[in-house]
């Protein structure tokens, strides 16, 4: 396996979707977390609005998300607008910008989700505890990261475990947008064994792969699990 | 911590062993539902024509083009004829998917009675997946032309659904306009590349976003490329006197290469999938498409449902540098039996109303195929298709190369193909893998009958 670049190329990008979600998407969606549990007139209508990507079917967002990035798509017609004719390109068909939009897409349609589980937790910290962390003249910023950071890391496990397991074994998207190409510039590791299976034909090959991708996602959520619970907070 | 999450997995595997038992017993009862409810009422029948069935057909290509929609109603009307009580469920996945999937219910029992596929009657045949059909009235008059896709070991697997040929399709008028000929080596094509490129016209659509026409493109460009160094190119790859690192393949990436850098394809070429890139054509936006037989009736339906201006089709084959071209009538797609039906005579009886000229015939003609039951003679209407045959009939036939290469190797191949139409430049190292694949892999390939 390590002789294939297919499959390293392949582990190389799954490497780096998993990463873009722990180092971006999980701070980003606690951020939105925390403006949507302020109260505001269009408060649910947000709500709706980020989390809609997770209900939307995968058909129709990677048509419609076809659309807007193939050549003649809406994208390129906005950078022309703006006069960002330079950036223009096929951005699922240039091995050097297939990848990164598809961690962007992932991290569109994630995003939605891991602000739910982000929201509940931070529903479930108890008011009494920010009002005595204000008796002792604590500032917003020492709140956030005396009270709300910790009492928030059932939530952080939750969400870093679902990231990490999320982008180990990615398949859909790149599946269905992409292929894995152009080229082997989208493979992921799921997606290679999938096509070492059925479009190969080389079912020991694909078996291996699963093999070696399970015993990876299992050492690295246990040692994520087993780092995470032991900061995590009583109450 | 440790301990919990491995007894976990421990668990989950032995259930998971425990319940595959379970599904193993149940399936080999039950393939599914349908058939399940099938075989139940046909029991006892023995190929009775009373008795209600429902019997499930598999296919990916039956979408909404009224050909296709014509051979549906004439398949059911036809057995309803022979079986009067009796279903038909189509079973159909458009694209790629439904050979992924069809693998799977081989695997898992549940594969339709009667199925379609691509060439893969040796692959099934080897495993057993499907039913002996050589004394089928229909067998005995097939295109021995044609007999590496239909028959495995001597004994016939499936129903070919007829002989095409695909390559080059281009646009009269755009090509009578410029003062273009047809071009009979590979400086004349790059000389009607330039001049339409230069009209504002895209010389060639491509939609390579369904893999399956990169893949295609490539093996029509390949094959003359390989035939005109070895007759028996694909064999020779097998054996190891030819590479497929070697100048044949090349030749092809870097011509692509000039086609990318000089801006003959459509800069959407990864991103439109070929319905898409067939509206490019037949909008006279392009004027070349690389595609299979279906392509004339696909560019008429457009005329009437899209408002294109009609054009007349001409059809020419790939040819090398110094104008080599070879045609290998292949076969799309092929009809089979599940070996494990529990309606095997029905299933056979589907399968010969779908030989029968009332329903293979129509199926031709909308395709663009010849049939390849012998003495089925068929009136073409549209000109395009009569200028593909007259084509095929001038042009020294081949063998083809994929069934020789195993399909680790080929992909390896479409996707260094993909990689140069994005615009990479080809690097000859980049074929290394697909010939290391080539050699590593070599047990994979089934060798197609001679």
């Amino acid at each position: 396996m390590l002789e294939d670049s297919k499959m390293l190329q392949a582990a190389k990008n799954t490497i780096l979707i998993t990463l873009f979600g722990i180092v971006v998407q999980n701070p980003l969606s606690l951020l939105l977390a925390i403006l949507l549990n302020r109260s505001f007139r269009t408060k649910v209508l947000l709500r709706v609005a980020f989390y809609l990507p997770v209900v939307v079917s995968l058909v129709v967002t990677s048509i419609v998300w076809g659309q807007i990035l193939q050549y003649d798509g809406l994208l390129n017609h906005l950078l022309e607008r703006i006069g960002l004719s330079a950036w223009e390109r096929d951005w699922l068909g240039d091995t050097r910008s297939v990848f990164p939009t598809i961690i962007a897409l992932t991290q569109w349609q994630g995003l939605g989700y891991c602000a739910v589980i982000y929201l509940a937790g931070l529903q479930a910290i108890p008011q009494d505890l920010y009002e005595a962390a204000k008796m002792d003249g604590a500032k917003a910023v020492n709140r956030f990261v005396h009270v709300t950071l910790p009492m928030l890391m059932p939530a952080t496990t939750i969400v870093v475990f679902l990231t990490i397991v999320g982008g180990l074994k990615m398949f859909d998207i790149p599946y269905i947008m992409t292929g894995g190409g152009p080229g082997s510039a989208s493979y992921t590791l799921t997606l290679a064994i999938y096509n070492a299976a059925f479009r190969e034909n080389t079912y020991g090959y694909a078996i291996a792969g699963g093999i070696v991708l399970m015993i990876v996602i299992m050492a690295v959520t246990l040692l994520q699990l087993k780092v995470m619970r032991r900061k995590e907070v009583e109450m | 911590m440790l301990l919990a999450s491995l007894t976990l997995v421990l668990a989950t595997l032995i259930s998971a062993c425990g319940a595959n038992k379970a599904n193993d017993a149940q399936t080999s009862k039950a393939p599914d539902a349908a058939a399940s409810e099938a075989s139940a009422t046909a029991a006892g029948s023995a190929g009775g024509t009373d008795d209600p069935f429902t019997i499930r057909i598999g296919a990916w290509f039956i979408d909404d083009r009224p050909f296709m929609q014509e051979f549906k109603a004439n398949v059911e009307k036809a057995y309803k004829e022979k079986y009067p009580k009796a279903s038909i469920q189509w079973d159909i996945t458009l694209g790629d998917t439904y050979a992924d999937k069809l693998k799977a219910e081989l695997a898992s029992d549940t594969a339709p009675d009667v199925f379609f596929h691509q060439s893969k009657t040796a692959m099934f045949g080897e495993v057993g997946y499907l039913a002996d059909l050589s004394d089928e009235p229909w067998a005995a008059k097939l295109n021995s032309g044609a007999k590496s896709v239909y028959s495995y070991k001597g004994k016939v697997y499936a129903l070919p659904m007829g002989l095409a040929s695909s390559g080059i399709w281009y646009n009269k008028k755009i090509f009578a306009d410029l003062g273009i000929e047809v071009p009979k080596s590979w400086a004349e094509m790059e000389s009607a590349f330039a001049k339409i490129k230069a009209a504002g016209i895209t010389p060639v659509s491509a939609g390579f976003k369904d893999t399956w026409t990169a893949s295609m493109t490539f093996n029509l460009w390949m094959q003359p490329y390989g035939n005109e160094s070895s007759p028996t190119f694909g064999k020779d790859l097998y054996e190891g006197k030819k590479r497929l690192d070697g100048p044949e393949v090349q030749a092809v990436m870097t011509h692509l290469q000039e086609m990318v850098e000089k801006g003959y394809l459509n800069k959407t070429a990864l991103s439109i999938d070929w319905p898409q890139s067939a509206e490019l054509f037949t909008s006279g936006k392009a004027a070349m498409i690389v595609q299979g037989p279906w392509m004339p009736g696909t560019a008429q339906e457009n005329f009437q449902t899209k408002g294109h201006a009609a054009f007349d089709l001409g059809y020419f084959p790939f040819r090398t540098d110094k104008g080599y071209a070879t045609v290998v009538p292949g076969i799309d797609q092929s009809l089979s039996v599940n070996a494990k039906t529990k309606l095997l005579q029905q299933a056979k009886d589907l399968v010969g109303v779908i030989a029968s000229p009332e329903v293979y015939g129509p199926f031709n003609i909308g395709s663009g195929t010849v049939p390849a039951i012998q003495g089925m003679k068929l009136d073409y209407p549209n000109s395009a298709l009569n200028d593909l045959l007259k084509v095929v009939e001038e042009t020294e036939p081949g063998l083809a190369i994929e069934p020789y290469v195993p399909a680790s190797a080929v992909t390896s191949l479409v996707e260094t193909f993909t990689k140069v139409a994005s615009g990479i430049k080809f690097n000859p190292k980049d074929l290394e893998e697909a010939q290391k694949k080539l050699e590593k892999d070599k047990g994979t390939v089934i060798l197609p009958a001679e």
